[in-house]
């Protein structure tokens, strides 16, 4: 298992690499430029190009590709992930600023997902083509189908606007003392929004698995042995129909970190998502490339986590020795 | 799996415990995490009936110390008596891209307005776009608008206790000018005397820039320019005033990583900055001794938002100024009885474009006036909040030219012209746009339609900003380029900077290279005399030539809508768009 961990961390590594080369090149790509960005179009034609060049130059952008890709790496190499050219911030004490909240959120959605998805999952599972069953399953297709900002905005405006009961936006309510029952109320309503949106799948994957484990043999034979049908289903069928939840949930993990976009610029909540994609529309090149590279880290390790869970939990998996 | 001393199920179990036990710890953890955010206390509920009273019962009731309205008539004056109500948050919203820590030298978008919450000019603008003084008391210009001379006030203070003198006049312009301080004003600067020397580095000083004593500064310009402190747009000549004792030893070269330009807390403005938390808002706190005085609220929250969470932020109460609402749900708004809308009449022109080099033939641009309805779009997107335009010199009132050609919707004259000017209606036409402009968004399909209807084929190709710039500004290659904005209401010369010859993008401003010699000469006579009568003449022939050549299309005008609560009193709204211009005077129920 060891040499099975070890070679999979050393190959993260040419990956990554991969990656952040790939990145590097496609971002400069994009037509435009940080200095360009930040200046309104309307007022753009009063400044000189010679003013736009020493923007440029200033921000180090004149230099040839490769030599920029370098000059990235190697402060990369000594833990500095540079600085945004937009607001002059290091990078790294951006991303860092916007964890707890990404975490905050995605993780408490992720929970009511799983906390809604599996029981209903179980339970459509054993009454399969019950009432329940098409309840959760129509449901399912409504949530998955419903885009979120229109969800987001439709709970603003019923909730917050119209009946008052919850803040539209924001992590906590300004000029106020900061505490844990105002950010519980600012939670509410992306969580119920992002949630409901990954509650299906999570519900679905619940159920086929479930259905398939019933209808394996050993499920059979403690039927036979006269074990009453809960104890059947707790002690048998269920911890073997969620193991290959573990991996459903371990591709889940990297968007703890990776944010949700629309959600978050919906509710002004201070995300990984809204601060990727104004990096791309500001072209602010060090930040775009230090959330892609944070993403892309996650990405391997949550993959990572999953497989090593996976072979705890299902005794028929072995890698390497 | 042998070797393990726990059984599965163990594990299991201790998975699910661990998953819960995260999930709270974070939520714990976060709660207090960002204690960053609002140091202060006192809410201000939505409905204010615990909060410090309004004016009644002064005397005993709450802490506020509101010396303001019901207080004593007599003591009422100066900075000295009136205090910040304490707790008092005025939440103002504006749209996600600000970038406050984006240098005030530099700054070239909504940053602005943040800037003006802080900092003074010389002269300042109120509602009717009046200079009124500023910093400087009086200013006087010379009769051929070449000398301009400010008397500046005295006993006013930064905020760190030290005077403000012409020194800090001085240091500002001299910053602005040093080419290596990266200063967006600069061009507008270069029209002083001896500026251009120094900027380029062949004269230590400015000779046009002259401090007469502690408190006077005289600028003189090259050429005579009367519209030259008029001119209080973006790229303003007339400069926020920094503060030298704080900026001296900076290296201009490296401002943007100075401390103070991250953090200006020095200032002479009404409010003081506190703090930017990224992406959500930046906080200021009342200055006590605003030279005009103190102000009556004591918090200002400047709200980062997307306009549909601002809306929703607005209505529910929990912003109290809203910038640009649109037509379509100012329309819903009215008849809700905590907000008031407020349409001002705006400065900018919505227009397309025309790239002149590629459609040298006006006919097929006068054409495309005739081809469109702009009366019914005006309805349709703007839902009547704006005017028609016949030009871009659309102000102020004594500019406005309205015998002029109309272009009323005549879809069988664009037809004709199209004929006569040998137009190929297989050809497809390119327009693009800045994504984000809901009216352009709106109107586009219908002007397509319109289009196809006189043999006009137009294809719809918007862009996001940068990729924008790039096509129809710094690396010209483009058809048609919509766009809306300006300032041109604020006075008739601002749009020689979109046609004169010199002016070609990527140099200059005019996109469309447009040239026209009798236009250059009858804006150089416009700016040289402070004659309105004859100014007046001038321009309206360069109104013609605009109308007649029409080398962007100009459609209209559109209101600029605010949505303001209630609460909130001392308001005055004109055409100035930059509505707390007088900010200090504003309180709240």
């Amino acid at each position: 298992m060891q040499r099975y961990l070890l070679r999979r961390l050393l190959i993260s590594v040419p990956i990554l690499l991969g990656v952040s080369i790939f990145s590097f090149v496609f971002i400069h790509l994009a037509p435009g430029d940080p200095v360009e960005a930040l200046i309104d179009p309307v007022m753009r034609a009063d400044l000189g190009p010679e003013w736009v060049a020493q923007r440029r130059a200033e921000l180090g952008l004149n230099q040839p590709l490769p030599v920029r890709y370098a000059i990235w790496l190697g402060q990369l190499a000594e833990g500095n992930m540079g600085f945004s050219l937009i607001s002059r911030q290091p990078v790294g004490a951006q991303i860092q600023e916007r964890l707890g909240p990404t975490l905050l959120l995605m993780g408490t959605s992720l929970l009511v997902a799983i906390v809604i998805g599996i029981p209903l999952g179980v339970l459509s599972a054993i009454r399969r083509y019950s009432i329940l069953d098409y309840v959760a399953t129509i449901g399912g297709f409504v949530a998955i189908s419903t885009p979120s900002f229109f969800l987001g905005l439709g709970l603003i405006y019923v909730l917050s606007v119209n009946l008052h009961l919850l803040p539209t936006s924001g992590m906590f309510t300004l000029g106020v003392e900061p505490s844990v029952p105002d950010l519980l109320a600012h939670l509410v309503l992306p969580v119920t929004v992002l949630g409901l949106g990954q509650t299906p799948q999570i519900l679905r994957y619940t159920r086929s698995s479930v259905l398939d484990v019933l209808r394996q043999e050993y499920v059979t034979t403690a039927r036979s042995k006269g074990l009453s049908d809960d104890v059947v289903m707790v002690r048998h069928a269920l911890r073997n129909a969620l193991i290959p939840l573990i991996t459903v949930l371990g591709l889940s993990l990297p968007n703890l970190l990776g944010g949700a976009v629309i959600t978050e610029q919906i509710f002004q909540w201070p995300g990984m998502g809204w601060l990727a994609v104004r990096a791309v529309n500001g072209r602010d090149y060090p930040l775009l490339m230090g959330v892609i590279l944070v993403t892309a880290t996650m990405v391997l390790l949550s993959n990572l986590l999953a497989d090593i869970l996976y072979a705890y939990a299902d005794p028929r998996i072995r890698y390497g020795d | 799996m042998s070797a393990q001393k726990f059984s599965r199920r163990a594990f299991i179990r201790g998975l699910a415990v661990a998953a819960g036990g995260t999930a709270l710890s974070l939520a714990a953890a976060c709660g207090p995490a960002a204690p960053t955010v609002a140091p202060t206390q006192a809410p201000p509920p939505p409905k204010p009936t615990t909060a410090p009273a309004a004016a009644p019962a002064a005397t005993s009731a709450p802490p506020a110390a509101t010396a303001a309205p019901a207080a004593n008539p007599t003591t009422a004056p100066a900075a000295a008596a009136a205090v910040a109500k304490p707790g008092s948050v005025v939440q103002i919203g504006r749209r996600s891209e600000i970038n406050p820590l984006w240098s005030p030298l530099k700054t070239a978008g909504g940053e602005v307005q943040i800037f003006d919450l802080i900092f003074n000019r010389l002269i300042a603008p109120d509602e009717k776009w009046t200079m009124q003084p500023d910093l400087a008391e009086k200013f006087d210009v010379s009769a051929d608008a070449t000398v301009y001379t400010f008397n500046l006030r005295r006993n006013v203070t930064w905020s760190d206790g030290k005077p403000f003198t012409a020194r800090d006049v001085m240091f500002t312009y001299r910053l602005n000018l040093t080419k290596s301080a990266g200063s967006r004003q600069a061009p507008r600067l270069l029209q002083i005397k001896g500026a251009k020397d120094f900027y380029e580095g062949t004269a230590t000083e400015v000779s046009g820039l002259q401090m007469l004593d502690e408190n006077t500064v005289r600028m003189t310009l090259e050429q005579p320019n009367v519209s030259w402190v008029s001119q209080l747009t973006h790229s303003s000549p007339i400069l926020f005033i920094l503060p030298e004792h704080v900026l001296k030893d900076a290296d201009p070269a490296q401002l943007d990583n100075h401390p103070f330009i991250k953090k200006p807390d020095v200032s002479t403005g009404p409010y003081q900055y506190v703090q930017f938390v990224a992406d959500q808002f930046v906080e200021f706190k009342a200055n006590p001794n605003y030279f005009k005085g103190a102000p009556k609220i004591e918090k200002v929250f400047v709200r980062l938002a997307e306009p549909p969470t601002q809306l929703a932020q607005f209505e529910r109460g929990e912003l109290d100024v809203m910038y640009k609402v649109t037509a379509k749900d100012a329309e819903r708004l009215k008849s809700n009885t905590n907000l008031s809308i407020i349409p001002l009449q705006g400065l900018g022109v919505f227009q397309i474009a025309w790239n002149n080099e590629r459609f040298p033939d006006k006919r097929v641009r006068q054409a495309f006036m005739y081809a469109i309805d702009r009366e019914s779009l005006i309805k349709v997107v703007l839902r009547g909040e704006g005017r028609l335009v016949h030009s871009t010199i659309i102000g102020p009132e004594w500019a406005n030219y309205n015998d002029l050609n109309q272009y009323k919707y005549d879809p069988a004259k664009a037809r004709a012209l199209l004929q006569d000017a040998g137009w190929d209606s297989g050809k497809t036409v390119n327009i693009t746009w800045s994504k984000g402009f809901a009216d352009i968004e709106l109107a586009a399909p219908i002007v397509q339609q319109q289009l196809k209807e006189v043999g006009f084929n137009l294809e719809l190709a918007p862009l996001d900003s940068p990729a924008y710039i790039k096509k129809v500004v710094s690396e010209p290659d483009f058809d048609l380029a919509w766009f809306s904005g300006g300032v041109y209401a604020l006075d008739p010369d601002i749009s020689s900077a979109y046609y004169e010859c010199a002016n070609w993008t990527p140099r200059g401003a005019n996109t469309t290279h447009y040239c026209n010699k009798e236009l250059d000469t009858l804006f150089a006579q416009g700016r040289a005399t402070t004659d309105t009568t004859k100014r007046k003449d001038v321009y309206a022939r360069a109104a013609a030539i605009l109308n007649e050549d029409v080398p962007t299309t100009f459609w209209w005008s559109e209101n600029i809508i605010y949505g303001v609560s209630k609460r909130l009193k001392g308001i005055k709204a004109g055409t100035n768009d930059y509505l707390w211009w007088n900010i200090q005077e504003w309180s709240l129920d």
